[in-house]
């Protein structure tokens, strides 16, 4: 009796084991994207699919524009995730509006040059020159860019450990004539050694159906530092 | 009310229960991993959910939850085993069919397949960790292996270098002293077979049979038998023992592993442990590879004896001296008394002692372990027994001349199964011997001749013969010739039996009294010694006697009597009797080996063999220590002196005392005839027995006439030599009269 006590608790045992498996073999909630590297951490809603830093990097030594290689070296970690498989490299580095959302992430270390002058500023004109449309608001014809309604929606300073920025969101209108929104955050570390970009745009249109969705992204990005 | 022994393995219906611990070690530890794994990964990500730690571990390590499943239906098969009779039936069914099919494959075949297979595995496994390391494919990155062991072996080299150093050193050491001693000889090495080993057919024969065994296991174990796995060939030097194992490895086709019988003498403890561990190691190997080893201890007995002699035994009885006492025996009587001297003193020492005798009766029959590292640990890790060795077919063949030495757990039947004495080869044997090697030379000898001269050499073994008919051809070289005559062979054998003579020429009255010494000893052995006949008689100084009569019995007779033996006791006696009534009452200190063998058989005859006047056997006597009987202090100093003289001693010189006064009488009775023989070896130096009896019976030998001494003129004249002899040995001077000399 005693062998068939032990048999049958071995049993249960293993079913326990089993079922707790099995019960979890289900798709994790979230996808996510972290580099150890650069200790920066976030998430992005299940079944998005990655672009790699290779394929990146690749699409980025193709840039003729001033500076670019100097950049591309300093970059520790770049990755961009978007629902769609339709997404390339080159949707990711152009400012026209994406077919589906696209979250982007850069983490560099700024060049000698940079590190003097980096402020406030300087991380909101990361991709497009935040500060000067800012200031431009109301006169259209001021503008630098070929743009048109451009709304300034939020802005927060966001902290983490050993780091500081600025997260600004806003919307406009490029070229294409298309409306994107921008949720774009952007640190740099306290030793002002390295920057941390994130970027999750998508069109104004996906953006007021998925507001919730897109602000999450941003919401879990998290930097720890490199080790 | 009988009590049953626990249930074998096959015995049972169902398997064995195993204990709870067993059924879920492995998986318990395959959920330890996974939530190590799950655990390490969220100290990695700080976002990180358990629950998603889990569904993310799961996914990309879903090789643990095969592991898991793969374990748990094992359990539940060894737990329907359990239960279930029929269904472990059927398992046990399945698996001998499986070992049936695999055993079709020779043993060999099998070790060599399962090493491959192991060998892949191991490879296969540390492709698989450097891809993990490295993140390549599990084929690059065991090329990059190589560059990953040399980086690392700075720091891993360091830590082990200063953990081992001095084990290293030692383990370095005592493997190097341990090696060597150990030669193997492969089928076709060896051209000898049994048709050279001559003289010892029935040896032979039984061995045949030995290795019929050796081949064809089957023909014995298919009707319930075993093979017998032990052989001692044992008996006295140079009688084939070495040379009928060199044609039983040439015989059997099997590889023939030489033990070289110093190489256990090590020099520290437990070198011999591992030699002998290592040798058999080698034996396993080679016996699967070729079906059967022979292995072959030579001079066992230094291998094979616990240290100390547990029996003390009586006085020692070397011989050696002036008289040269012992050749008056026959061969076994004088091994006989050596025997006891030695055995005492072998004390095995180095060679046998500090476990190595008993590594050795470990290795012929123990336990029979499983083994490999595989077989042992893995197979029960997973819950199943080990597999049990193959069987090993090697047979220990063992020689020595002193079997007495060899530790009785070793002779057991079992390590030792057979025990044969390779004797002295009988007289048949002996002519096959000589036939053998005189078919090597070019000789004039007919087969008579060679069956006469096996008849004089009853102690002949292989060796000697094989000396003796090289020596007849060296002496024959010598003389010119290149064929052996019958004359050069007698003289080799003479060479041999009694060392080469020295050339010194014995001054006349030195020359006389030799003479008169042997004459008494060939006179009486004449008279009184029927059981042997004289081979020679000579006065030529040798190396270590002045003078000789070798006796040689005449046929194969295996027991002694107690008239023989006092025959022997008379003989030797007759030199100092005659001594003392030759030379009035002076006699030389030659006598003493003859004293030394007569009273060496006096206590023998007396304590041991039952032929004196007490029955109780000294030997027993002294292992208990009861002293032998009538011995002790007087009672009272005014008894009889016949009755002060029981004890041992006492009673051993009353009778030597009585055979003297006996040969005393007998050499009265024969003086003129012990005369003539001393004038015969005067005149002759060396005369055969032949000679002897014609001088006693006054025929005509092959070199001495006889027929002068049966004149009476003859003998005064011999009697007048010999009285100017002894008055020229009272005085030191030179005789007056010259050594007659008679025509025929």
């Amino acid at each position: 009796m005693k062998s068939l006590k032990a048999a049958s608790l071995a049993l249960a045992f293993s079913i326990l084991a089993v079922s707790l498996l099995a019960g979890c073999t289900s798709h994790p909630s979230r996808v996510y994207a972290k580099s150890s590297k650069a200790g920066t951490y976030f998430t992005v809603p299940y079944g998005w699919q990655k672009i790699s830093q290779s394929e990146l990097s690749k699409r980025e030594a193709q840039s003729t524009s001033q500076g670019a290689s100097d950049r591309a070296a300093a970059v520790m970690w770049q990755e961009a995730y978007s629902p769609s498989k339709l997404i390339t490299p080159a949707d990711v580095f152009s400012l026209k509006a994406p077919s589906s959302p696209i979250a982007f992430v850069r983490v560099r270390s700024l060049l000698p040059d940079e590190i003097n002058s980096v402020s406030y500023n300087f991380l909101r004109d990361i991709f497009v020159p935040l500060t000067t449309w800012l200031n431009s608001t109301s006169d259209s014809s001021l503008a630098p860019l070929p743009m048109t309604k451009f709304t300034y929606l939020n802005e927060f300073e966001v902290a983490d450990k050993n780091s500081h920025g600025v997260r600004s969101i806003f919307s406009f209108t490029g070229s294409d004539g298309v409306s994107q929104t921008f949720d774009q955050s952007a640190l740099v570390s306290d030793d002002r050694k390295v920057m941390y970009v994130l970027l999750v745009r998508c069109t104004t249109e996906f953006y007021q159906k998925h507001a919730a969705e897109i602000s999450k992204i941003a919401d879990t990005w998290t930097i720890r530092g490199a080790k | 009310m009988s009590q049953t022994s626990r249930p074998r393995d096959t015995d049972r219906k169902t398997r064995v229960h195993l204990t709870f611990f067993d059924r879920t070690k492995f998986l318990a530890l395959f959920l330890l991993v996974f939530f190590v794994l799950v655990w390490a990964g969220m100290a990695d990500n700080p976002l990180l959910t358990f629950s998603d730690g889990i569904r993310e571990i799961a996914n990309s390590k879903s090789w643990l939850l095969v592991l898991f499943g793969i374990e748990v239906i094992r359990q539940l098969h060894f737990g329907l085993a359990e239960l279930l009779a029929p269904y472990h039936g059927i398992w046990v069914k399945y698996f001998n069919f499986i070992d049936r099919l695999i055993h079709k494959l020779s043993d060999w075949n099998r070790y060599r397949l399962s090493r491959v297979i192991k060998a892949l595995l191991l490879v296969a496994l540390l492709a698989v960790v450097l891809g993990a390391i490295y993140k390549e494919t599990p084929v690059k990155a065991l090329f990059l292996a190589p560059k990953a062991l040399w980086s690392a072996l700075p720091m891993l080299g360091q830590l082990l270098f200063a953990v081992f150093f001095i084990i290293i050193q030692f383990g370095a050491m005592f493997w190097f002293l341990s090696r060597g001693g150990i030669d193997t000889y492969f089928p076709d090495d060896i051209r000898t077979r049994f048709s050279d080993v001559w003289g010892q057919d029935h040896v032979l024969n039984r061995i045949r049979e030995n290795l019929l065994f050796l081949e064809s296991p089957e023909s014995i174990e298919a009707h319930g038998g075993y093979v017998p796995g032990g052989l001692l060939l044992w008996g006295p030097p140079g009688t084939g023992k070495t040379l009928m194992a060199e044609s039983m490895a040439g015989e059997t086709g099997k590889p023939f592993v030489f033990v070289d019988p110093g190489a256990f003498n090590n020099m520290f403890f437990g070198v011999g442990v591992l030699k002998v561990k290592s040798l058999f190691r080698k034996l396993r190997k080679l016996a699967l590879r070729y079906g059967g080893v022979v292995v072959f201890f030579d001079e066992a007995d230094s291998l094979g004896n616990r240290g100390i002699s547990t029996q003390a035994r009586s006085a020692p009885a070397v011989f050696g001296e002036e008289c040269h006492g012992g050749a008056y025996l026959a061969p076994t009587t004088a091994e006989l008394l050596m025997r006891d001297a030695f055995v005492a003193g072998t004390a095995g020492g180095g060679g046998g002692g500090m476990g190595t005798l008993q590594a050795l009766l470990t290795e012929l029959s123990g336990l029979k372990k499983p083994r490999g590292f595989f077989n042992r640990v893995l197979r029960r890790a997973l819950g199943m027994r080990p597999k049990n060795p193959p069987k090993y077919r090697i047979l220990v063949v063992m020689a020595t001349n002193m079997p007495e030495a060899l530790d009785e757990a070793l002779l057991r039947p079992g390590r030792i199964d057979r025990m044969y004495r390779v004797g002295y080869p009988s007289k048949a044997g002996r002519i096959r011997t000589y036939e053998g090697y005189l078919s090597k030379v070019s000789h004039s000898l007919t087969p008579e001749d060679v069956d006469k001269l096996a008849t004089i050499t009853p102690y002949a073994t292989g060796a000697t013969i094989k000396d003796t008919i090289n020596e007849a051809l060296i002496m024959a070289i010598r003389n010119g010739r290149t064929s052996i005559t019958w004359s050069d062979v007698i003289k080799a054998k003479q060479l041999k039996e009694l060392g080469p003579s020295e050339d010194v020429e014995y001054i006349e009255r030195e020359r006389h009294a030799v003479a008169v010494h042997e004459a008494c000893h060939g006179v009486m052995a004449y008279l009184v010694r029927h059981h042997m006949s004289i081979d020679l008689a000579t006065i030529e100084k040798g190396s270590d006697y002045l003078g000789m009569v070798a006796s040689i019995p005449p046929d194969d007779q295996f027991t002694r009597w107690k008239s023989e033996y006092e025959a022997d006791i008379l003989v030797s006696l007759a030199s100092l009797a005659g001594e003392r009534m030759f030379f009035s009452g002076d006699n030389s200190s030659g006598v003493s080996g003859d004293l030394e063998s007569a009273t060496t058989i006096a206590s023998f005859m007396e304590g041991h063999w039952g032929m004196g006047s007490t029955v109780s056997s000294h030997a027993s006597n002294r292992r208990f220590e009861v002293g032998a009987p009538g011995g002790g202090k007087p009672r009272d100093a005014k008894d009889d002196s016949k009755a002060l003289r029981v004890a041992l001693a006492d009673r051993i010189e009353d009778n030597l005392a009585g055979l003297l006064t006996k040969s005393e009488e007998i050499l009265r009775e024969n003086r003129s005839k012990v005369l003539a023989l001393a004038h015969a070896l005067e005149a002759h130096k060396t005369i055969s027995g032949e000679d002897v009896i014609a001088v006693m019976e006054g025929g005509v030998g092959p070199l001495v006439d006889g027929r002068p001494y049966s004149n009476p003129e003859n003998i005064a004249l011999i009697e007048s030599y010999h009285d100017s002899a002894v008055v020229a040995h009272l005085g030191h001077k030179k005789p007056e009269i010259a050594l007659p000399v008679f025509e025929a």
